[in-house]
């Protein structure tokens, strides 16, 4: 009698540190998947931000913007090229506008993952023709 | 003669041992999980930063822009030396630039207390090829004084 009492009292408590094992270990995961998740975001970011970086100071040097963008494998789409690496699309838009004294390139780096724009990158770069 | 064991419900060492264990984790999932919201934290400054500094580069061609199609224009009003370099210094003192020895300067606002600076030597009048030269484009931070040790 005594022995079943003893037997079902450390069942009791056994059964009660098992639940708030469980329960603690549910919140502690959820709370290293969300810093995992920042985490992973954070990178992607900061690659996605030194990728456009490169890509904006490539084609501030280009002499032919379209040709480079073909032969490093964008794809042109409707307005824009587009390239896709590590989850993240990139876009580029640019137009040349003519003004009094040359030219002035105005692009737009985009940088896009499956669930947000992560930033627009300006660029702009002014040629001006020389006097006869 | 046998004693009597009484059983008494409360906290084993097995059930120590295992709040030992959550209380370890909670303190790693905390510190992980702070870790990583500084360093997103971190890089969204980095990419304001960055995007301040090329909204300025942006302001700064269209400054050239205009400032090319003005020097265009003063150059087909003004006579002779004297008044094309009065036209410029007019211009800029109307665009909030700095105009001395034929160089004009003005900054871009670049966040984060930076200023990008441009500065452009006007051509002599009436020479032919481009109508200025960009002679700076300098990105400068905000002014720290250290009073401490490093």
């Amino acid at each position: 009698m005594e022995v079943t009492r003893k037997g079902r009292s450390a069942m009791v408590e056994l059964l009660i540190a098992f639940l708030f094992f469980a329960i603690s270990s549910v919140i502690i995961l959820q709370v290293f998947a969300a810093g995992y998740s920042t985490s992973r975001d954070s990178t992607q970011r900061a690659q996605a931000l030194t990728t456009a970086q490169g890509w904006a100071e490539r084609l501030y040097a280009a002499q032919d913007i379209d040709a480079l963008l073909a032969a490093e494998g964008w794809q042109h789409g409707q307005d824009e090229y587009l390239l896709t690496a590590d989850d993240v699309t990139y876009s580029v838009a640019f137009a040349w506008e003519e003004s009094a004294g040359g030219k002035l390139l105005c692009a737009q780096i985009a940088a896009s993952n499956a669930a947000e724009t992560l930033f627009t990158l300006p660029l702009a770069r002014y040629v001006g023709e020389a006097t006869p | 003669m046998k004693s009597k064991q009484e059983y008494r419900f409360g906290i084993g060492v097995p059930s120590m041992l295992m709040l030992f264990m959550i209380l370890c984790l909670t303190t790693l999932a905390v510190l992980s999980f702070a870790s990583s919201r500084a360093d997103d934290k971190l890089t969204r400054r980095t990419q304001d930063m960055t995007l301040w500094y090329y909204e300025a580069a942006q302001g700064g061609q269209e400054k050239l822009r205009d400032l090319d199609a003005a020097l265009m224009e003063m150059g087909t009003q003004a006579a002779d030396a004297a008044a094309y370099e009065k036209l410029v210094a007019d211009y800029a003192l109307l665009q909030n630039m700095e105009f001395e020895e034929g160089i004009l300067t003005w900054t871009e606002d670049a966040g984060g207390g930076r200023t990008l600076r441009l500065s452009v030597q006007v051509a002599a009048y009436g020479q032919a090829g481009q109508r200025y030269t960009l002679t700076q484009h300098t990105l400068t931070g905000p002014a720290h004084e250290y009073d401490g040790f490093y």
